[in-house]
């Protein structure tokens, strides 16, 4: 099966600033990924340039096998929620749905109301009267009703209490099982999306840092704990095919790896990650520890495109 | 899309009926009690009677011309002031129709963000802004429109008394529909260039009144103007409020005049016009110091470029055609604009 979003060698400038570099990954159909990183790394402009409201600088990006730009067909077959969950202030819920029946040539209306209506959000009241959680919900509403392949949204739950949160979560992966919709979803709360997602992409500093099954990467990296270590030598260890933290105190070596196979050294006291630990530690380290992820998923597509521009 | 665009803009549109409201219920009586006075003096019949000859300055003086000039000069003495704050009035109003529909029309969905939610729906963006600046911009026409009928009959007094309809061309006939285009497009153009509305109402209020103000004083330089030589020396009965009677009654627009000396020469272009009583009435006073006093030089005739109040619809087209393709100018800007925002 075809990605549901592909990019090779992306890339997309603000100024002499980038936004988004040498972007290659693939997200497979049929997965609920979410989309980690710092703030300014790039997550935003990548739901953009999927959505085509931007034009990528370099390379290429292609949604639901298509070039998003100006592609009115394709985004009939895309939801996007953007950032702070946009509504028009003055409009009611439901005149809000009836902004999405006459701009889109699928839209369920019947669908749309009726999931407000369990949602128990007044479709009389205007939007800006409608709690944040409610917003969102309409928003999320305007996106599902479109039917859509692929479901962009872009830190939907940011502005939510964690009970609102997690009930949007909850939600949306009611709605999104159903069809099978592939979902990228954008977010700093990890322990949100360890629930709710089972891909992960991190972006840093506009790259690419990892990709791959949530399950996968989570099993294949661990915590060792052992007595204490040169920092030199601590990637010979069998087992570890790389290293991504490594924390030294006098006594003793904290170390959060890749590994290859199991770790039997008897010396280690070896743990399971979350996602939180495994995500900073990549974040932390954006130099040591980067994942050839999409190298691994896309066949073909080998490592990452030089474009031979310095930032 | 319709539905939609409306939608959006009612509330706008509503905001300007009731300006526009407001206007009217202070124009209209103004109007009114202008209108009452000009039949009652008199001046609606005279004025009436005038011919073009007489207009012109051609035929002999006559006397019921002459009591009209008269009369219209009071009424513009008793009137004018008021007027002016009714056209005041007017001349706001496509301004106001630009900042209240144009500067909204993009800026307020980038502002908030909205933007993302359209343009990700099944219309492209210029197929919604294309939407959305044909109804507010058929609006904003009727709107002036409106307005700018209601101008033409509120100046009718003020124009025949003298001042003319080119000289009042700011405020009534068609002029106002195309500054009101162009104030939307501004607005649009501004509100996209900025993204957020506050610095578009800014730069579309001084834009639109730079604009205004650089039109305006291009006017007169629209058509070449008509030449007219005037004597120096006129009949007391002619000239009792220091001009030609014909002269302060047809609406001709003055664009300069000058003096000259016997040999051709120009004296002054900086004082205007000189008429002299002749013979000379027993009460000199009242008339201009230097046909009198030996410190000004003699002067044998003046010369006046005008264009004739005849020209007013070609000027009102002239300026319709010029604000139009600003207009429409700026819009394409803002196309390209917004096809590149994020």
């Amino acid at each position: 099966m075809s990605p549901a979003l592909e990019t090779t060698g992306l890339a997309k400038r603000y100024g002499h600033v980038w936004a988004l570099r040498d972007c290659t990954l693939a997200l497979p159909a049929g997965r609920v990924a979410a989309l980690v990183g710092p703030n300014g790394a790039g997550k935003s402009t990548l739901m953009h340039l999927a959505v085509g409201l931007v034009r990528p600088d370099a390379g290429s990006i292609r949604v639901l096998g298509q070039a998003p730009a100006n592609n009115i067909a394709l985004l009939a077959r895309v939801g996007f929620v953007a950032q702070d969950t946009p509504l028009f202030r003055d409009f009611t819920a439901a005149e809000m749905l009836t902004l999405g029946a006459r701009l889109n040539r699928r839209f369920d209306i019947a669908y749309a109301r009726e999931r407000l209506d369990r949602l128990a959000i007044p479709l009389g009241r205007r939007t800006c009267k409608l709690s944040g959680g409610q917003q969102a919900q309409v928003a999320l509403t305007l996106a599902l009703a479109k039917r859509p392949d692929l479901l962009l949204l872009d830190e939907p739950v940011a502005s939510l209490d964690p009970l609102a949160r997690r009930e949007f979560l909850q939600t949306l992966m009611g709605a999104v099982a159903e069809d099978g919709t592939t979902v990228l979803l954008s977010s700093h709360l990890l322990g949100d999306l360890e629930r709710a997602c089972d891909y992960l992409i991190v972006l840093h500093t506009a790259r690419v840092q990892v990709a791959g099954a949530m399950d996968a990467l989570l099993a294949e990296h661990r915590v060792l704990v052992g007595p204490h270590r040169e920092p030199s030598k601590v990637d010979r260890i069998p087992g570890v095919a790389a290293v991504v933290q490594a924390s030294h105190t006098e006594k003793q070596t904290t170390l959060l790896v890749r590994t290859s196979r199991a770790i039997l050294d008897p010396q280690w006291t070896v743990s399971e990650v979350t996602l939180e630990d495994m995500v900073l530690a990549y974040l932390a380290n954006s130099g040591a520890g980067r994942l050839p992820g999409p190298t691994r998923l896309a066949s073909g597509t080998a490592g990452t495109a030089d474009l031979g521009v310095s930032a | 899309m319709m539905w939609l665009t409306w939608r959006q803009h009612r509330g706008q549109f509503l905001f300007v009926l009731a300006g526009l409201a407001v206007i009217t219920a202070v124009v209209v009586p103004f109007g009114l009690s202008m209108h009452r006075a000009f039949v009652e003096m008199g001046l609606a019949d005279c004025t009436a009677a005038l011919s073009p000859s007489v207009l012109s300055g051609a035929g002999p003086a006559d006397p019921a011309a002459i009591r009209c000039a008269d009369l219209a000069d009071e009424f513009v003495f008793q009137y004018g002031s008021r007027a002016v704050i009714g056209g005041v009035l007017l001349l706001m109003i496509p301004l106001a129709i630009g900042l209240v529909m144009g500067t909204q029309l993009v800026a307020d969905d980038t502002d908030h963000g909205t933007h993302r939610l359209v343009w990700t729906q099944g219309v492209t963006r210029q197929r919604w802004y294309a939407a959305k600046i044909g109804l507010v911009c058929a609006v904003a026409a009727v709107i002036s429109g409106a307005y700018g009928l209601l101008g033409y009959w509120y100046l009718i007094p003020i124009a025949r008394s003298g001042a003319g309809r080119i000289m009042l061309s700011d405020m009534h006939g068609a002029t106002p529909v195309a500054y009101a285009l162009f104030a939307v497009a501004l607005g649009v153009f501004t509100g996209a260039m900025w993204r957020k509305v506050p610095p578009a109402i800014a730069a579309t209020l001084f834009g639109f009144i730079a604009v205004r103000v650089a039109v305006r004083s291009a006017r007169p330089n629209f058509l070449p103007p008509l030449e007219r030589t005037l004597p120096v020396q006129w009949d007391p009965a002619e000239i009792a409020f220091g001009s030609p009677y014909w002269l302060r009654l047809n609406g001709d627009l003055e664009v300069a005049s000058a003096e000259y000396d016997a040999a051709g020469r120009v004296i002054t272009s900086e004082t205007g016009m000189r008429f002299c009583p002749s013979p000379s009435p027993s009460t000199p006073s009242y008339f201009d110091l230097r046909c009198t006093s030996p410190d000004f030089p003699l002067v044998d005739y003046n010369v006046m470029l005008f264009h004739p109040d005849s020209r007013f619809w070609t000027f009102q087209l002239i300026e319709v055609a010029i604000f139009v393709a600003l207009a429409a100018l700026l819009i394409v800007l803002a196309a390209r604009r917004v096809s590149r925002l994020t």
